[in-house]
């Protein structure tokens, strides 16, 4: 996948929680990636085997809304991701990034 | 142009917008992942989406999915519609693509010619015509390639 501004900033969300479920609408915000760029990434992610997809637990849903689609990273997508983020670090393109992943 | 503009920045045109997007962006959603494939689960995903969006933030984060919808879902279908005109293509026998072609050629030049009657009659302007005759040959074309999917499960039912 080619690494772009938006990749570097999505992995650094993904891998802020590296084993926890991410939703759709949360992680733009996090990451600060509109969603016409993030959705069609992540479906990328999907097709390498970067991410798994689930859908919410209906019994556990309070309010009034229907079940969301959640992400989650495998093992594949943490070592990819992960070092994507390192390959970024040292690249200068990247400077200007606000790296929150240590 | 300007007249474009003109009618795009006008009092009823950002009210309709804002009727569109500000009061039923859940309609208007709806209607726009009607562009992915009926399988892909993004339709879901988005509507489901839309309840975490705050309020106020719903017309805007709506009217971003129109990006989403047109170049992932489109490309979707575009993807699936030439896979399957090119399975099409390769089924067909060197005679079919023939009969084909020729029936292709015959109906576009009927197309052309009363388009081209019809346009003068009516007095069309030069990208007004050119458009309408782009339209009727794309349904055209989608026709034909209709026809001879039918003809040809049909001989397939009766070689059965």
């Amino acid at each position: 996948m080619r690494k772009t501004h938006a990749l570097v900033q999505v992995a650094m969300a993904l891998l802020e929680d590296p084993t926890g479920k991410h939703w759709g609408y949360e992680l733009s915000k996090q990451a600060g990636v509109r969603s016409g760029v993030m959705y069609p990434m992540l479906t990328r992610m999907l097709d390498e085997g970067w991410l798994t997809d689930g859908w919410e637990d209906e019994a556990t849903i309070r309010e009034k809304r229907p079940a969301r689609r959640y992400y989650e990273l495998t093992d594949k997508g943490r070592l990819q991701l992960g070092a994507v983020l390192q390959e970024a670090r040292s690249d200068a393109r990247f400077r200007g990034l606000n790296w929150r992943f240590a | 142009m300007t007249e474009l503009f003109e009618a795009v920045a006008s009092w009823p045109t950002l009210l309709l917008v804002l009727l569109v997007f500000g009061f039923a962006p859940g309609f208007v959603l709806r209607l726009l992942v009607l562009a992915y494939p009926r399988s892909d689960p993004r339709r879901r995903e988005l509507i489901s989406e839309l309840y975490t969006v705050p309020r106020i933030q719903r017309p805007l984060w709506v009217a971003e999915q129109l990006e989403v919808a047109l170049f992932e879902g489109l490309a979707h279908r575009a993807s699936a519609a030439i896979r399957s005109f090119n399975r099409q293509r390769r089924a067909l026998t060197q005679t079919d693509k023939r009969a084909v072609r020729r029936g292709t050629m015959i109906r576009m030049t009927v197309v052309w010619a009363v388009g081209g009657i019809v346009g003068g009659i009516l007095d069309w302007g030069t990208t007004v015509g050119l458009g309408a005759m782009v339209v009727a040959e794309t349904v055209l074309l989608a026709g034909v390639l209709l026809t001879e999917r039918r003809r040809r499960s049909a001989r397939a039912r009766r070689r059965f």
